[in-house]
């Protein structure tokens, strides 16, 4: 069953919010900086995908076309 | 231990510090950042930037030189011929650092590890070439951590260079008064309706000023994230900023001297004439490092670079420092660092405790000095008197080449034009008579064919 949209916002705020800091860093990397990332990274996780298996598939299409190794004559 | 002197910039990382002994550079690297240091080194990651001319070189010397109990490692980075700050970089040269730090970032990814900072202030040029110079930035990669330094490539990078591209290239001097980066609000705010359009834009700075707005004062807490973002999905925001930076571009239009060698009064042998007399004078002085000052495109600033000599080329035009740019690049030319600088107001001290970003003249002295065809410029359209031209030049270099053009040359006319000329004093003697208190004319040569003429001139006294 799937969460409106609404709600699947709030759980990651408050996965954001609960859990405690690993990072010791010495920049505030500030709130809404990590929301942003933590909304849209998916998406683009995604699309990152794609676009690897696109190049692969490229390559593998290119590689079937290639003239094989052999005489250049 | 304790002897150097810590560089007043180096204090917000307490990863460790720059400072210097014996006029030589180091950084002390201190033991909280002990693992990350180490990890920098064994997993391979230092070699492969250092390798692809993306991060500074170091070595490691005496621990005896420590400033600190807390001292883990000294380093004796290898030196930047000269420092610039993000103010005075052309908008190909902010793209440059801008994609230079996201690909260090990639490739930190490949070897476990992360950029902690994102600053712009972290990059540096050697010629066209983008390098990072602070070591000690990196740290291990948190499997599921999102980027903490998204905000800060944001403020440093993505918002100057969607200004100057959508808006005004002008705007990039934003910089200099938010020397954190520009707030992401204002950017916002700045930048034309239509940017709303592009999705990347939209996301990266349009909804994340929003979102850091509305969580800028939640209390509680720090927000953790373990586990909240996958690699992939970092790994994908990476790739997505790096297709908006790499997508925008600002082409130099009209442009106030950037067609100056094609609009001017020179005839061909005449500009021959002076460059000759330039690369003798050059050849005769032998400076180890030379700033040319309205170099324009960089013409003859390429006399100095391309015998090797560390140059810089400033240029109050925004359009000339950007093709000088780009043809740095084109040529792959190391040794030329065109800038963006109003010798009117040139880069000030600023940050904390005036000391943060050093002056342009704490930073730019220099061996030789070349001044052509920019005194006019001064001392008419700024008002500047004659006596302050050369007293400013004295505090910048030991040699100066300098050209005197008269009011009847054309170019000084086209000044005149519309103010009147209460500038009794602007002639030839009245400019010998103002640079001979703080140099000594060595050479005096007409350059053919113009009413100009080229000065040889070398400092008398040495600079307090």
């Amino acid at each position: 069953m799937r969460l409106p949209m609404k709600f699947q916002f709030a759980a990651m705020l408050a996965a954001v919010y609960l859990c405690s800091p690993e990072a010791q860093a010495y920049l505030d990397p500030g709130t809404g900086s990590l929301i942003v990332q933590l909304l849209f990274g998916a998406i683009f996780g995604a699309v990152m995908t794609v676009k690897l298996w696109w190049a692969r598939a490229r390559a593998f299409i290119d590689n079937l076309f290639r003239p094989r190794g052999g005489d250049p004559e | 231990m304790g002897e150097g002197i810590r560089h007043p910039a180096s204090f917000r990382d307490p990863s460790g510090f720059i400072f210097t002994r014996d006029t030589i550079l180091y950084r002390q690297v201190n033991t909280c950042c002990a693992e990350d240091y180490d990890a920098l080194i064994q997993s391979g990651l230092y070699d492969s930037l250092t390798a692809a001319g993306l991060l500074i070189s170091h070595e490691e010397v005496s621990g005896k030189l420590a400033q600190s109990e807390d001292a883990y490692k000294v380093l004796r980075p290898e030196l930047i011929p000269f420092i610039s700050y993000p103010y005075e970089w052309a908008f190909s040269a902010l793209k440059a650092a801008a994609l230079a730090t996201l690909d260090i970032q990639v490739r930190a990814l490949e070897f476990g590890m992360s950029l902690k900072d994102a600053s712009a202030y972290n990059i540096q040029f050697r010629g066209a070439k983008a390098i990072h110079i602070d070591t000690l930035s990196f740290e291990k990669y948190r499997e599921g951590e999102p980027w903490v330094a998204y905000g800060q490539f944001c403020s440093h990078f993505v918002a100057p260079l969607t200004l100057m591209a959508y808006k005004d290239v002008r705007l990039g001097s934003l910089l200099r008064s938010h020397i954190d980066g520009i707030p992401l609000d204002l950017a916002s705010r700045l930048l034309p309706k239509r940017t709303y359009l592009r999705p990347a834009i939209a996301i990266h700075i349009h909804m994340h000023a929003k979102a850091q707005s509305k969580y800028a004062d939640a209390a509680g807490p720090k927000p953790a994230t373990k586990g909240a973002l996958t690699r992939r999905g970092l790994e994908g925001f990476i790739d997505n900023l790096r297709t908006l930076v790499s997508r925008l571009t600002w082409k130099p239009g009209g442009t106030e001297w950037g067609d100056y060698y094609i609009d001017t009064n020179y005839e061909p042998e005449s500009l021959k004439a002076k460059e000759d007399i330039v690369a003798q004078w050059l050849e005769k002085i032998q400076p180890n490092r030379v700033a040319d000052l309205g170099a324009n495109t960089g013409r003859f600033s390429r006399l100095a670079s391309d015998k090797g000599i560390p140059t810089i080329a400033a240029d109050i035009d925004p359009a000339a420092v950007e093709i000088n740019f780009l043809q740095c690049v084109a040529s792959n030319d190391t040794r030329m660092l065109p800038l963006l600088l109003d010798l009117a107001n040139p880069s000030p001290a600023l940050g904390w405790h005036h000391a943060e970003r050093q002056s342009f003249l704490e930073r730019g002295r220099v061996d030789l000095a070349m001044a052509l065809a920019l005194v006019h410029h001064l001392a008419i359209s700024n008002n500047v008197p004659l006596p302050l031209v050369a007293e400013f030049f004295a505090e910048l270099c030991d040699c100066l080449i300098v050209e005197f053009v008269p009011k009847s040359d054309s170019q000084a006319r086209r000044l005149l034009a519309t103010r009147t000329d209460i500038f009794d004093d602007y002639n030839e003697a009245g400019f010998e008579i103002a640079f001979q208190h703080p140099f000594v004319v060595e050479e005096k040569r007409p350059i053919p064919g113009t009413e100009r003429t080229l000065y040889l001139m070398r400092r008398r006294t040495s600079p307090k």
